[in-house]
């Protein structure tokens, strides 16, 4: 049987540090790893990141197998296969956590395959039970039903977890760092059959609202067309989607597609920007996960400022030029970032 | 001998008798098919109901036709014109019935001629006809040239016009032969109508005039033989079938939904196998007038859906199940007895459930019925459905409400006031059931706070069920969800029966008609009121006094589940008692009232396309250039307030009743 306790955390980086979703993901591990009075352990891939391995002690983890390689830049799953392989297999931790992102829901299965190991996909909840054992909680058949998950047998048990489901967390605490224990980089095999050759940003042009993590939303007290190009214009320099309201959509400013709210669909971006909305229950309601809100409004009184990070009080007609002038001076240009 | 048998020869007495009886098996067989498919239905509750009550609503409905009395209008008069051919062709059945089948066909008909009853019915019948004739061109004429937009898509002017020219020739063919018997001295007398004819055929040789007789006898024959096969073949049946289902149908509010789906093998309305009974008879008595595609928002503001049209959907798949498409209608049939191939989603979707389509119908058939239980299928047996609901479903099942706030967060609209909650142990005269909208909406908590202050001034004992208390399942049920519907109503009922109370006021009439009408079916007996009830009391018994003066002309918009499903009209005497207020007319109002656009989930649904029906109800109640807008339902001021803002309308306000009591008290 293992009898190992120890939680491990894939890490992933976002901006030069650990991304948001996986500083929320070790809070989760160390709870873990607590309640099995084990360890918390990190892993990390990818180039020289400064700071990691203090984020990640503060977030309680005990050791940082990183492997350090500035080829591990872009996400290439044969090498991080081979890596991370023969690390388990000689730890045998007794989970390894990582998110539901498209590096975790590739790389996990591979993992799972090659160990033998049981897979639980996007969990929405890990508990502890009185015997030791695991209980994963995932949302099955599009969200409406939750499954219970125990694995079988021993040995490794590898979940994704879904990232809209881990709370946000405050600033870390001071805490010691983390032990680093480097790990060989794999040798690059030019027969492979997998060849990673580069990746696409997606376009905020066209990705889906509920993947961006930018949404420019508009509403009804963005008026006339010409507002709604600069609008775009906003969009373009800051990479952010557009959204918005019902209204806009039944004056066809924006396709259905694009709505936010109780009858369109539900974003989770970490920034969005309110324009002329005068935030109704039904609107609001569509906003989840805790962004960082930008709203500007021309009435004082409307309650879209009790949901704002950053109120701005007054007329888009004469702020969007200088907003967008703003973002043009900071961006460098106004082409798609 | 004299009389008509003198005339007819004993040979072609039985070529008629022979062919009658032939066709009158094929008609009896028809009919036959169609009670035995109504028997094959699933059974249904049956609601108590003495005999005299459906005997009662039977005599006022069907001779009465008190559905077409009642439905009069300056607009559409097409009422009168149902009664002329009702009684005309009940005259005329009699009169085939007695005076040519046993009369004629038989050979008695000297000794049913004979006596003066039988004259003044004749006279009588003649007197009938001429109105059917009116009555036929009459219904000709709305098919072909007025066209009123109830009886489309699919006016069928082609096979009116059939009908018409048939029955005419037919009524003519009566006339004459009525003429030729006086003239050839079969009969003593003539009526005020074949009077007429007799002096015109006068003029012609008496063996001409015995000729004619051979040949309208025979025409007639062959007409009644037509309409033999065509009425219970045809959408003519609701004639056989409607007095069976007005029988049938003990009145509920329209409000009560049918709880069919509480068979625990049953999950809606998928194929023919699946209707009850009496949604069979409903189908089969439908008269396909369209007054429900006249009353429907939906349909009204250009959507995909129609009543009607659902009934028809409906009605195909069951007659091609039991092979009785009539053949005219064979090119329409769709090839699969499956509705979800039938109806479209974009139909079912369209619903707000606002009731009128069932209000209307003068037949006692529900639309309104066979679209929620289409709405089942999809929902309980196909997952089919916007993905938007999925938002919905996921908050209810997870948090028990319609925001996925949670419960914690359902008292957090009471901070800051004095709002006592019920504890098991507590006592109360009142319980007030907040209801989502009230509990976490950023409008409508101010209304929830104005309730309970309000209800204070009044005196009223009242507490709150606060955390006990969930979505009283109202938006689940209308959309279909049926399994989730009786989970919430069953932990709802088991949390009321802990607490002590007298009676429950609501302030949304969704939980009121909810918790009122449909409660009692799970076994959730309690007293339901309105706070517009509550508050009429109040005011009526000096209570509660308003003081302020809040002069303003107010457009009152009836919210569909008190004034139709309910026939609760106590919030337009709420705002008579305000002072200064004054109350303008509204086009439709009380249980003809129009719906806002809100119920039914419509509220967590896309729109499907066609103009919007709160802008199109906001154009109505500005009318008469009102400054308030009052409503006494939270979906009704959502979508009023939205239809105001995006219509552009200056100056028009649209108020919660219970705000503008507060204001005055």
């Amino acid at each position: 049987m293992n009898t190992n306790k120890d939680v491990w955390v894939l890490v992933e980086a976002e901006d030069g540090k650990i991304s948001r979703h996986a500083t929320a993901l070790l809070e989760e591990g160390k709870k873990l790893a607590a309640e099995l009075s084990g360890e918390l352990h990190a892993l990390y891939l990818g180039p020289e990141l400064g700071g990691i391995g203090a984020e990640a002690g503060a977030r309680g983890a005990g050791k940082l197998y990183a492997c350090i390689d500035g080829k591990l830049r872009q996400y290439d799953p044969l090498r991080y296969q081979q890596v991370i392989l023969n690390l388990l297999k000689k730890q045998q931790p007794r989970l390894l956590l990582a998110l539901s992102s498209s590096l975790g829901s590739d790389l996990l299965p591979r993992l799972a395959f090659n160990l033998h190991s049981p897979l639980v996909s996007n969990c929405a909840e890990i508990e502890v039970e009185a015997d030791g054992e695991l209980l994963f909680m995932k949302p099955v058949h599009k969200g409406r039903l939750f499954a219970k998950v125990r694995c079988q047998g021993e040995g490794i048990r590898i979940a994704s977890y879904l990232p809209e489901r881990l709370p946000s967390c405050d600033e870390a605490g001071a805490g010691s760092p983390a032990e680093l224990v480097a790990l060989g980089a794999a040798a690059e095999d030019k027969a492979a059959a997998i060849q990673v050759t580069g990746f696409l940003k997606a376009d905020h042009r066209t990705i889906d609202i509920t993947e961006a993590d930018i949404i420019v939303a508009v509403g009804r007290g963005v008026g006339s067309k010409e507002s709604f190009g600069l609008v775009q214009k906003l969009a373009d320099g800051i990479g952010g989607a557009i959204g918005g309201t019902r209204p806009m959509v039944d004056a066809g400013v924006i396709p259905y597609e694009r709505q936010i709210g109780q009858t369109g669909k539900r974003v989770a971006p970490r920034l969005i920007f309110l324009l002329g909305i005068s935030g109704a229950t039904e609107f609001v309601q569509g906003i989840v996960g805790g962004a960082t809100t930008v709203a500007v409004n021309l009435d004082r009184q409307s309650p879209v400022f009790k949901a704002a990070d950053l109120g701005i009080v007054g007329d888009l007609e004469q702020l969007m030029p200088t907003i967008v002038k703003h973002v043009r001076d900071l961006t460098g240009s106004d082409s798609r970032a | 001998m004299s009389g008509a048998e003198s005339v007819l020869t004993s040979p072609e007495r039985m070529a008629a008798l022979l062919l009658l009886l032939a066709v009158a098996i094929l008609a009896v067989s028809i009919v036959c098919r169609r009670v035995a498919l109504i028997r094959s239905g699933r059974p249904v509750a049956a609601a108590p109901e003495g005999t005299g009550g459906a005997l009662a609503r039977f005599l006022l409905y069907v001779p009465g036709q008190w559905s077409n009395i009642r439905n009069l209008s300056m607009k559409d008069l097409a009422g009168i014109q149902h009664l002329m051919l009702f009684w005309g062709a009940l005259f005329f059945f009699v009169y085939y019935a007695l005076f040519f089948f046993v009369g004629d066909a038989l050979g008695f008909a000297s000794l049913l001629r004979g006596s003066a009853l039988a004259q003044g019915f004749l006279g009588l019948t003649e007197l009938f006809g001429v109105l059917l004739i009116v009555a036929l061109i009459w219904g000709l004429a709305r098919r072909t040239l007025l066209k009123p937009a109830r009886l489309g898509p699919h006016f069928e002017g082609g096979l009116f016009a059939a009908i018409t020219v048939a029955a005419s020739a037919l009524l003519i063919c009566y006339f004459g032969l009525e003429a030729l018997r006086f003239n050839l001295q079969t009969v003593s007398y003539t009526g005020p109508v074949s009077g007429l004819f007799a002096d015109w055929l006068a003029a012609l040789p008496s063996g001409t005039q015995a000729q004619l007789f051979h040949t309208a006898w025979w025409i007639q024959t062959a007409m009644l033989a037509c309409f033999m096969v065509y009425v219970p073949y045809s959408d003519h049946q609701h004639a056989i079938f409607a007095p069976f289902n007005i029988l049938a149908s003990h009145p509920q509010p329209h409000g009560r939904f049918s709880p069919s789906g509480l068979q625990e093998s049953y999950r809606g309305l998928a194929g023919p196998t699946d209707f009850t009974w009496k949604q069979m008879l409903e189908v089969y008595g439908c008269t396909q007038c369209g007054r429900c595609q006249e009353a429907c928002p939906a349909a009204t503001a250009g959507k995909a859906l129609s009543p009607k049209k659902i009934i028809q959907h409906v009605r195909g798949s069951i007659d091609e199940a039991g092979k009785l498409v009539p053949f005219w209608h064979k090119a329409e049939a769709a090839g699969s007895v499956e509705l979800q191939h039938r109806v479209c989603d974009e139909e079912v979707w369209s619903c707000t459930t606002c009731m009128a389509c069932a209000e209307a119908c003068p037949a006692f058939v529900s639309p309104l019925d066979k679209i929620v239980d289409l709405r089942r299928d999809r929902v309980m047996a196909r997952s089919r459905f916007f993905p938007e609901l999925t938002n919905l479903f996921r908050d209810l099942e997870n948090f028990g409400d319609v925001f996925g706030k949670g419960k914690s967060r359902r008292e957090d609209w009471t901070l800051g006031g004095d709002v006592r909650v019920l504890s098991e142990q507590g006592q109360a005269d009142t319980l007030f059931w907040v209801g989502c909208q009230a509990s976490f909406h950023d409008r409508h908590t101010k209304s929830a706070k104005s309730v309970a202050e309000v209800l204070a001034k009044g005196g009223v004992d009242m507490a709150i069920m606060g955390k006990g208390e969930l979505c009283c399942g109202d938006p689940l049920r209308r959309l279909g969800n049926e399994y989730q519907y009786r989970n919430f109503v069953r932990k709802n009922i088991e949390n009321l029966k802990k607490l002590h109370f007298k009676r429950i006021v609501t302030y949304c009439p969704h939980c009121y008609n909810t918790l009122k009408n449909e409660y009692p079916q799970f076994g959730g007996e309690f007293e339901v009121i309105h706070y517009t009830e509550l508050l009429q009391d109040l005011i009526g018994s000096g209570s509660l006094k308003l003081k302020k003066q809040l002069p303003a002309k107010v457009a009152y918009h009836d919210p569909c589940y008190l004034a139709r499903g309910n026939n609760l009209t106590k919030g337009r005497e709420v705002l008579d008692a305000l002072p200064g207020a004054s109350t303008l007319d509204v086009e439709r109002s009380g249980a003809k009232t129009f719906c806002c656009g809100g119920g039914g989930g419509a509220m967590w649904m896309r729109e499907t396309g066609g103009a919007k029906i709160n802008e199109l109800r906001v154009r109505e109640l500005v009318q008469d250039g009102p400054e308030v807008i009052a409503t006494s339902c939270p979906y009704c001021v959502v979508m009023l307030e939205d239809g105001i803002r995006s219509l552009g309308v200056e100056n028009v306000k649209c108020k919660d009743l219970i705000e503008m009591v507060r204001e005055s008290v």
